[in-house]
């Protein structure tokens, strides 16, 4: 077989590919028309500049294309696509496509990286480069509290004597955790000191968990600072308890049938603020209150294998049944319950400082670059893994906040959105037969812990998969291969369910729909597991098949999941194959996506959202 | 109350960023008596001390950055004891936010002995490296270990953090390097009580960070400057001892 039929097809065009696509490196197509992004927040001008940052890396730039012919391009690294929402406010993300030049790629594999080199024609999806934040995040704090949509000002709400509860995101947002001072302890200092200078005495601080772990305390320190820490814990700063018999009431039913259920403290409350960090498209909304402060009857109620099914995708709400069936509970829930909403958005600068290159292009790495890698990746391999892990969990990301908006859920949510995408939109044309993706060492479900095998799929299948709106990445019936260990390795205290899950239930049936129906409640009312989750650090019982449940459409679309590097025995016990390369894993896709499929590779972290047309 | 408790613990800056109360004139004078008083006393008597270089100081002062090897918590009173007088005022401590500031107690009384500025060594130093700028600006004299921590092991000089060379870009101020010897037998890690032991300080010739100078380059610097003391002095596992190799 020539190099050229070895070519990978482009992602999106018509099977034969021996040839190349004539379209291939040729002038950019015209760009899709997309709905005009909303005017930048006021307070985002362009940030000066702080007095003790480094000098600014070079920005992830795509390269100017527009009326580019592959002579005039950069021949390590074509650019196939480059386009924005609205390129006056939004951030370029780029498309390029691997070429005999390009070097190898950066693939993330847990606690470590590789360097992989791609077929030629590999379509390489890169994050676009980060946004500007905000000048004074304070100064957009409070332009939000004092304007807020759809709402009186905060100011407006606060009157001595009432009952204020503030909820707020828990740890498993942002990733990885932020540089201090977190996003939560700016927005909570502020909505406090206004309640102070109204006399309001009564708070309470609820971190609104759901069904994850409990926060420590210094996790919760680090969250909400200092001072509002010192203050408030632990009677009146403390995580939720879904499982409270005596404090989770019911709040009523939706039409659909879904339970909405809240502690009786916020329900008792004459104001429910909820402070929010938006990560992803599905953070954020009427997910925060019915979601977070839920209880396992009310979650059940949408994370559940038959709304996940139909939730296509998770970060596109519109055609997320998981968003509707939420925003049912959300809205049944304003109707008793006065709530004031504060949602964040950061860019996504996630690294700095030696580990930066992660979020370049690999032709833009610098000697440093290379050098850090070097470093790094040794170090991975030589370091007790405990060393290692506990590197790569210290990270803080350099987040900057992009955009703050308050008021009532929906209208703040629907701004929140539009922020989200200037930031994390990446325009991506056609579907590929495989789909490729790095696993890094983070999950929201294993912050300070351990990403074990049934978390690794949630990532490849539930959280990477979805990182579309319009149409999944990779088509029906294709191929995802994901790099990661996939060791049989477990964090006792965080996930003690999610080890039986993987030793009793998964060798019965791997069919999401039946194991919910068989063992589901087995676990979720599993006593001791409950005990864990109310008094150790535990998720909850169900959890593990809630994770499962996430991947469930994942699974289904594709016709194999492949993990490159992955231990065979672990693989093999969720269903799943192991290669011990690319190539290998390409071969073995073969017979399902013939000799020269098409190939998309995720370059993340940091996160994106593709818009497949 | 927990709101009375939020109002009361004021506005602003993370508190332990910037202790201002460390630097109130009844913290000053406390802290004088004791240095003068306990500490000073201590080292020169049980330690059998002896400084060298401190004319190459002479007409230079604050603020500025000392930068040292570190060995052992007698360190910072044998660079106070190697340094001019007039300096003493004005002489703030670098200490690790994780391990001086962690209870109430410890931070109480190394702040008071050693005015000390918390410096986050696991978190990301940013917010606390722009306190230490204020500082410097303020006319400090910042003692700073840029190894990051007391040896543990056999005598060598380590990598040094950056954060040397972005406080002297970003502070402007020149770095005076200083050599300690000694203060590992004298009070290693681990122990709770000093024993005595010969130690000696050599203070090194100022260096400044040069027009357009990276910050990671003018710390190797900084760390050959403290290397080249250590020759002075003679503190041969210093200048041999397996480290780690600048860079690396």
């Amino acid at each position: 077989m020539s190099a050229e039929a070895r070519r990978p097809r482009k992602p999106g065009a018509k099977k034969p590919a021996t040839k190349p696509s004539p379209a291939r490196g040729t002038a950019k197509p015209p760009r899709p028309a997309l709905p005009a992004a909303p005017a930048p927040p006021k307070l985002a001008a362009p940030p000066t500049p702080p007095a003790l940052t480094a000098p600014p890396s070079p920005k992830i730039l795509p390269a100017p294309v527009p009326e580019a012919t592959p002579r005039q391009l950069p021949s390590a690294l074509r650019v196939a696509r480059v386009e924005t929402e609205t390129s006056s406010v939004t951030a370029p993300g780029s498309v390029v496509e691997v070429t005999r030049k390009t070097p190898p790629l950066l693939v993330h594999f847990g606690e470590g990286f590789k360097r992989v080199r791609f077929p030629e024609g590999t379509r390489v999806i890169y994050p676009p480069a980060p946004l500007a934040g905000v000048e004074d995040p304070e100064a957009a704090i409070a332009e939000a509290l004092d304007h807020p949509l759809n709402s009186e000002p905060l100011n407006a709400l606060l009157r001595p004597g009432m009952k204020l509860t503030i909820a707020f995101d828990d740890i498993s947002l942002p990733l990885p955790p932020m540089q201090l001072p977190d996003v939560r302890q700016r927005v909570i200092e502020q909505v406090l000191t206004r309640a102070a200078a109204h006399g309001v005495t009564d708070v309470v601080l609820i971190a609104a968990l759901s069904l994850h772990r409990r926060m420590t305390d210094a996790e919760l320190r680090r969250a909400v600072g200092d001072r509002v820490f010192d203050a408030f814990h632990p009677h009146r700063l403390y995580n939720h308890d879904a499982e409270d018999p005596d404090e989770m009431i019911e709040v009523g039913v939706t039409d659909r049938g879904e339970y909405v259920d809240m502690p009786k403290r916020a329900m008792d409350s004459d104001l429910l603020v909820y402070v929010n960090i938006n990560l992803v498209a599905m953070d954020g909304g009427h997910k925060s209150v019915p979601v977070g402060l839920g209880t396992y009857r009310s979650v059940r109620a949408h994370h559940n294998t038959a709304t996940l099914y139909e939730s296509r995708s998770y970060m596109d709400p519109p055609r997320s049944a998981i968003s509707h069936s939420v925003d049912r509970q959300g809205r049944l829930l304003a109707d008793h319950l006065k709530i004031f909403t504060i949602e964040t958005t950061l860019n996504n600068d996630t690294f700095d400082g030696p580990m930066k290159f992660m979020q370049k292009h690999e032709n833009k790495w610098t000697p440093a670059d290379r050098a850090a890698f070097a470093g790094i990746q040794k170090a991975t391999t030589t370091l007790p893994r405990r060393r290692v892990r506990d590197i790569f969990h210290n990270i803080a990301a350099p987040y900057q906040i992009t955009s703050v908006q308050a008021g009532e859920t929906e209208a703040t949510h629907a701004s929140t959105l539009r922020n989200f995408h200037r930031q994390h939109l990446v325009p991506v044309k056609g579907q590929s037969d495989v789909l490729v993706a790095g696993i890094a060492y983070l999950s929201p479900y294993n912050v300070n812990g351990v990403l074990n095998p049934i978390l690794v799929n949630t990532m490849a299948l539930g959280y990477f998969f979805n990182l579309y709106r319009g149409k999944p990445l990779v088509r029906e019936g294709g191929v995802m291969i994901a790099f990661h260990p996939v060791d049989y390795e477990w964090h006792p205290i965080h996930h003690p369910s999610y080890i039986d899950f993987f030793d009793t239930v998964l060798p019965q049936t791997k069919d999401p729909a039946e194991l919910e129906a068989r063992f589901e409640e087995d676990f979720a009312y599993d006593p001791w597991y409950r005990h864990l989750y109310r008094t150790s650090h535990a998720y909850h019982g169900v959890h593990p098949f809630y994770m499962w449940y996430w991947a469930a459409h994942g699974m289904r679309h594709v016709a194999r999941t492949i993990y490159v590097g992955g231990d065979p025995k672990t693989c093999h016990q969720m269903g799943f194959m192991s290669a011990t390369s690319l190539k290998d894993a390409l071969e073995m896709a073969s017979d399902i996506v013939g000799s020269n499929p098409s190939i998309t590779y995720l370059h993340a972290p940091p996160l994106f959202l593709c818009d497949v047309t | 109350m927990a709101m009375a408790a939020f109002v009361e613990s004021g506005a602003g800056a993370p508190r332990d960023l910037a202790p201002g109360w460390t630097r109130e004139p009844s913290m000053l004078l406390a802290r004088q008596v004791v240095q003068e008083g306990l500490l000073a006393p201590a080292v020169r008597v049980a330690g059998n001390f002896e400084a060298f270089g401190r004319g190459r100081v002479r007409g230079i002062d604050p603020p500025l950055i000392i930068a040292a090897n570190h060995a052992s918590h007698v360190d910072v009173i044998a660079i106070r004891e190697a340094l001019p007088r007039a300096w003493r005022h004005d002489l703030v401590a670098a200490a690790a936010a994780d391990y001086f500031f962690e209870s109430g107690s410890r931070r109480l009384l190394f702040s008071l002995a050693f005015n000390t500025l918390p410096l986050e060594r696991h978190e990301s130093p940013r917010q606390s490296l722009r306190t230490a700028v204020k500082v410097l600006r303020q006319g400090a004299a910042l003692i700073i270990f840029p190894e990051g921590g007391r040896l543990d092991g056999a005598p060598r000089l380590r990598e040094f953090a950056p954060g040397v060379g972005f406080l002297a870009k970003h502070a402007r101020v020149p770095v005076v390097p200083v050599a300690v010897w000694g203060t590992h037998e004298a009070l290693p890690k681990g122990r709770r009580l000093p024993r005595t032991a010969h130690i000696r300080v050599q203070v090194g010739r100022p260096i400044e960070i040069a027009e357009g100078e990276r910050p990671q380059a003018f710390t190797l610097r900084v760390r050959e400057a403290v290397r080249a003391a250590a020759v002075e002095l003679g503190a041969w596992p210093l200048v041999y001892g397996e480290g780690d190799a600048p860079g690396a």
